[in-house]
């Protein structure tokens, strides 16, 4: 990017006067440029891509294709940070109780209009509003009113102050969708209505998604790529076949078992970076036998993470400690890691009068597969402490109509959300979230914490202000949260100026190139 | 004759009403439902509410089949719930693709499978008999997710790479392409069939080779291809025809495993897809496509049937 | 025919085989098989682990051996309950003949024409995924299968002299039925089900392998293949070992039931 900025302002200050030369320099600049230029990039996934309606849309493969064919307010940069995307700048108000964001001139839909302050209210207003379900309504922060002052400024009154807001509406379901189009949901299931760098080519449901360059996308010169194919390939070893054999070009989402046998094909990258997404185990607070603190803490000394982390995860990510910040947030800060501790934990558990030992049950959805791998050998783990788990496998359409939020013991899944706040009340609020491990009611203090946090703007202070209530979550949560899973990627060398960020479907092509080593199949 | 045809088309109208009507109460009786799906870890107990009056879920179960029943006549298979795209394209898709591996492996079977059981009935008990035979025995009984593992671990894995591994690229993309790929799930589905066809076809020929007009034949002075061809050929088949009948039936929805092997986009996966995700629409035209290419198989079978021997005769 | 009775023999001699290892397994077995040594998952066979190690470091060997018993359970569970209907259905059928012969065959009919994956897949939806419920919804998938053989035989020893004289003495329906028909009906019915529980075992470890069976972390062949699938290229031995048992064990059933039909002359 930087290169083909000074190479434009180094011929534009060296062109002498005179049309010729002036079209002679700028056709060696245009193949210059043209070096980046085309290509068909072949992505691959290995499930999802049911819907591209970016209101309704909850999995990775989705919010990754729609990454491509819109933007939104902000998004987030290397440390996670609010970066400008069609939002200029943005300016809180009021002690963050109101929002003001300034929109870039000029931004084209694809449909050729251009963008105004009245999509951003239009698409807000129907994400918020109860009629439409949106999965993500509770999930965009404390929005009171969203208003446009003027054609390209837009603000947000919050119902009470939201320090982190910026951040939130970066999140995927909160794409700017022509306001024309939010009228029939049904048909974004399948069409959009975007100003992102591609426009939608063709899209077979389940199967494959495929997006053609946007000529007039605000960022000038970009995108590089002619086109971009998304694949799901059910089976991962027929995914990393796939890519040996360069029908796919960057693997989203790689397995940590194929994950070394990517670089044995020579000229291919394994990629990984520290993410957030976690698998924990409920450990539900509100009834025997875990509502005693001491049960709770004695499963949790059991758990060598270092260990499960390598027989689950081939060692792929880092361990945790009961609490769902990793690195991967801007408001971590490190709390100690306490080692396994066997005699401990028979200790605790004697003296809340269950040295004979306990039977849970413990729920896992098929998938992901990583669920059941994490209940498997949690209950080998646990055995010596006392604990005899039943481990129950279910189907996930079971899981969620059964067993998801019940209040029982199950495995959860999260992804990497953009904010800490976004995840801890997810798991922790009462009225927020979802207070899956049915704790908030006896730790009202702590939930306290999470509120003042939201008010804080000053990200030093927050992120002290976090960090007792993460220490709280590892003495007294209710979860037992082994390890963050790195993000996993496979590219091929010749896909360049390619980053993997701690969330990869917030996929960024818009200056992903080809190099020439790529092959000129079609795919 | 056409009486009999008449008949049995109108009880094949029942059945797939009677199908169709079970799918539709096991379908309501399964936890959860497609708003449940839609809403993931996301879900309200207020959104799931809305969904629901949105996919028109809430009404009586009885005027929703009926809606469905009528929209069906009138040619209206109705629009995914999950994938909100017209059912019968979607379904139209993957009967193309099952229909092709199953055309495909159909093909390599009859060809090689009816020569092969004659052969082996004609040399009964020699050591060409005893080998095919035994070949016969392992492919009935190694399960198809077997078989076709290897067969991709093998052929398609990064070591040799024969053969791609991804089961499925549209023909527009170059007929030999297409072809490559289709040739390990063919395979699968080839070694299973090729077994059954074989065995069926040497026990048929060989019972009726044993038969006394047969010797009547031989005495007579008719060639042995004469005996073979017109003869055994012709009765000894009739047991292949039912086997190569109902093979169709698993074909059309059974041979989901080879699918899940090979991550081939068929009809077998998509029935799967739509009781995971309670898309009562996509599902009910699957059932009714799986159950008629059965039904009419069979059907056809027994056509087949009368027109070889006959003896028989449909009253 | 010398082929036949070496079939049969290997046949059987593979099924006692079979049958013993998997009823003596938790004795033979070195460790127990939920045993996790995770540093030294997936490894190949070594002295200490003859089969190797799966994803968790579990001995394959053990694995294996007990592995067989959810498959066994599942294919004889299936076939059984696949009996237990079917035999009275077909008897009921054949015996009677007429209209009633229609309506149940019509019924037979609609059951074998509902596709199997979706009865299976529906049951197991429903009821949840376990072995339980597989066992179910096989058993269920068989009945119209062996009704209809039942039925046939039946048919065939209506008119028989023994039926008719059973008849003129006066006996019952339900001594005719049971009595009489059914020990001639027998043979064909042993045939039959030591065949389908080769398929049962089948259809049984195809569904586990599909995620709709037996569940993990039980030990069981289907539930193997379906998680080494995820391992392949890192290790192929917790694949081979389960195959390798599944082929054996089918087609054991297979030719001790193909050699059980050329002993007893049966249909």
């Amino acid at each position: 990017m930087t290169t083909t900025l000074s190479r434009r302002t180094f011929l534009a200050a060296t062109s002498a006067a005179g049309g010729l030369l002036v079209t002679g320099l700028r056709s060696t600049h245009a193949l210059a440029q043209s070096d980046k230029h085309g290509g068909l990039l072949r992505v691959s996934v290995t499930f999802g891509l049911s819907t591209i309606n970016p209101i309704m849309h909850i999995s990775g493969a989705e919010w990754m294709a729609t990454k491509w064919m819109y933007n939104n307010l902000t998004r987030l940069g290397s440390k996670r940070e609010p970066i400008p995307d069609l939002a200029e700048s943005w300016t809180a108000s009021d002690g963050a109780r109101a929002w003001t964001f300034k929109l870039r001139r000029g931004v084209k839909f694809h449909g050729g209009r251009e963008l105004t302050a009245e999509d951003v209210v239009a698409t807000f207003t129907t994400l918020l509003d109860a009629k439409t379900a949106s999965p993500y309504r509770g999930e965009v922060g404390p929005i009171e009113r969203v208003e446009a002052v003027d054609t390209h400024t837009v603000r947000f009154t919050m119902k009470s102050p939201f320090s982190v807001f910026p951040a939130t509406v970066a999140v995927a379901n909160a794409r700017i969708v022509a306001r024309e189009a939010l009228a029939d949901m049904k048909a974004l299931a399948s069409r959009e209505h975007g100003t992102g760098p591609f426009k939608l080519k063709e899209f077979v449901p389940g199967d494959r998604l495929i997006v053609e360059r946007f000529g007039d996308y605000w960022k000038k010169g970009e995108p590089y790529l002619d086109g971009v194919m998304l694949r799901v390939f059910p089976d991962p070893a027929t995914e990393l076949a796939a890519f040996k054999s360069k029908e796919i070009d960057l693997i989203s989402g790689l397995t940590p078992e194929l994950y070394s046998q990517v670089p044995t094909a020579s000229g291919a990258e394994a990629l990984a970076v520290p993410g957030g997404t976690f698998a924990a185990v409920t450990l539900p607070s509100d009834k025997p036998p875990f509502n005693d603190n001491r049960v709770r803490e004695a499963l949790k000394l059991c758990v060598d993470r270092r260990l499960m982390l390598a027989a689950i995860h081939n060692g792929r990510g880092e361990p945790g400690v009961d609490h769902p910040v990793s690195t991967a947030y801007a408001a971590y800060s490190p709390v100690p890691s306490r080692a396994p501790d066997l005699e401990r934990a028979r200790q605790l558990m004697k003296e809340a009068g269950l040295a004979n030992g306990v039977t849970v049950k413990l729920f896992a959805a098929n998938s992901p597969p990583i669920r059941e791998r994490v209940a498997v050998v949690l209950k080998e783990m646990v055995r010596p402490g006392g604990f005899n788990i039943d481990v129950e496998v279910v189907a996930y359409d079971r899981y969620l109509a059964q067993v998801w939020n019940k209040g029982v013991m199950y495995v959860v899944y999260y992804a990497t959300r953009p904010t800490a706040d976004a995840i801890l009340m997810k798991l922790y609020h009462p009225k927020e979230g979802l207070d899956e491990g049915r704790w908030a009611s006896a730790h009202p203090n702590a939930i306290k914490v999470l509120d003042q946090a939201r008010e804080i703007v000053d990200i030093e202070r927050r992120r002290r202000h976090y960090a007792d209530f993460l220490k709280v979550s590892r003495d007294e949560g209710p979860f037992m949260l082994p390890f963050f899973v790195n993000e996993l990627n496979g590219k091929w060398g010749y896909v360049r100026d390619y980053r993997l960020g701690a969330a990869s479907s917030d996929m960024i092509l818009d200056d992903v190139w080809l190099s020439s080593e790529a092959p000129k199949k079609k795919g | 004759m056409a009486r009999y045809a008449l008949r049995r088309l109108a009880s094949i109208a029942v059945i797939l009403l009677l199908v169709s009507g079970i799918v539709f109460t096991a379908i309501h009786v399964l936890p959860g439902s497609a708003a449940t799906l839609i809403l993931g870890e996301y879900a309200t107990p207020g959104a799931l509410r809305t969904l629901e009056r949105d996919m028109g879920l809430d009404r009586p179960l009885l005027v929703q089949y009926a809606t469905w029943v009528g929209e069906v006549i009138s040619g209206d298979w109705g629009t995914s719930l999950a994938m909100k795209q017209p059912v019968a394209a979607i379904v139209a898709h993957r009967l193309r693709n099952s229909a092709t591996l199953a055309a495909a492996a159909f093909f390599v079977v009859v060809i090689v499978g009816i020569p092969l059981g004659t052969l082996a009935a004609l040399h009964r008990g020699r050591p060409l008999d005893v080998a095919i035979v035994s070949a016969t025995y392992i492919g009935i009984s190694i399960p198809e997710f077997v078989t076709g593992l290897v067969l991709l671990l093998v052929l398609a894995g990064p070591s040799v790479g024969w053969f791609p591994t991804s089961g499925y690229e549209d023909i527009s993309a170059g007929v030999g392409l297409w072809a490559r790929h289709l040739v390990l799930p063919a395979a699968t589905l080839t070694i299973i069939l090729l077994a059954h066809v074989v065995r069926q076809t040497r026990s048929g020929v060989a019972d009726v080779l044993a038969a006394p007009y047969i010797r009547t034949a031989r005495l007579k002075g008719a060639t042995e291809r004469r005996v073979v061809l017109r003869h055994a050929l012709r009765n000894g088949l009739l047991p292949t025809i039912t086997v190569l009948a109902l093979d169709l039936g698993y074909l059309m929805g059974g041979i989901v495993v080879v699918e899940e092997v090979f991550a081939y986009p068929g009809m077998g996966r998509l029935i799967i897809y739509a009781v995971q995700n309670r898309d009562v629409p996509l599902l009910q035209m699957c059932a009714l496509v799986v159950a008629s290419a059965y039904v009419l198989a069979n059907f056809a079978a027994d056509l087949v049937y009368a027109w070889l021997d006959p003896r028989i005769r449909y009253s | 025919m010398k082929f036949e009775s070496l079939a049969f023999l290997v046949g059987g001699v593979a099924l006692v085989l079979v049958l013993a290892l998997t009823v003596l397994a938790p004795w033979v077995a070195p460790y127990v098989p939920t045993d996790q040594h995770v540093l030294d998952r997936l490894k190949p066979p070594s002295g200490r682990f003859l089969l190797g190690t799966d994803q968790y470091g579990r001995d394959l060997l053990s694995r294996t051996l007990v592995g067989g018993r959810a498959a066994l359970v599942l294919g004889v569970g299936a076939v059984l309950l696949g009996l237990s209907l079917g035999v009275p259905i077909g008897l009921t059928a054949g015996y009677f003949g007429g209209r009633l012969d229609d309506v149940v065959m019509r019924l037979v009919d609609a059951m074998l024409a509902f596709p199997a994956l979706l009865l299976a897949l529906l049951i197991i939806t429903a009821l949840g995924a376990s072995t339980g419920h597989a066992l179910l919804a096989i058993g269920v998938a068989n009945v119209p299968g062996i009704a209809r053989i039942v039925r046939s035989v039946t048919l065939s020893l209506r008119e028989a002299e023994f039926v008719l004289a059973a008849g003129a003495r006066g006996e019952g329906h339900l001594y005719v039925m049971f009595g009489e028909i059914f020990p001639n009906v027998l043979p064909s019915v042993v045939v039959e089900a030591t065949i389908r529980i080769g398929f049962a075992i089948l259809a049984g470890a195809s569904l586990s392998f599909l995620g709709l069976g037996v569940q993990p972390p039980q030990a069981d062949w289907g539930v193997m293949i379906r998680e080494a699938r995820q391992y392949a290229f890192e290790s192929s031995w917790p694949m081979v070992a389960p195959g390798v048992a599944l082929g054996v064990t089918i087609i054991a059933f297979n030719l001790f039931g193909d050699g059980l039909r050329d002993r007893l002359g049966a249909a």
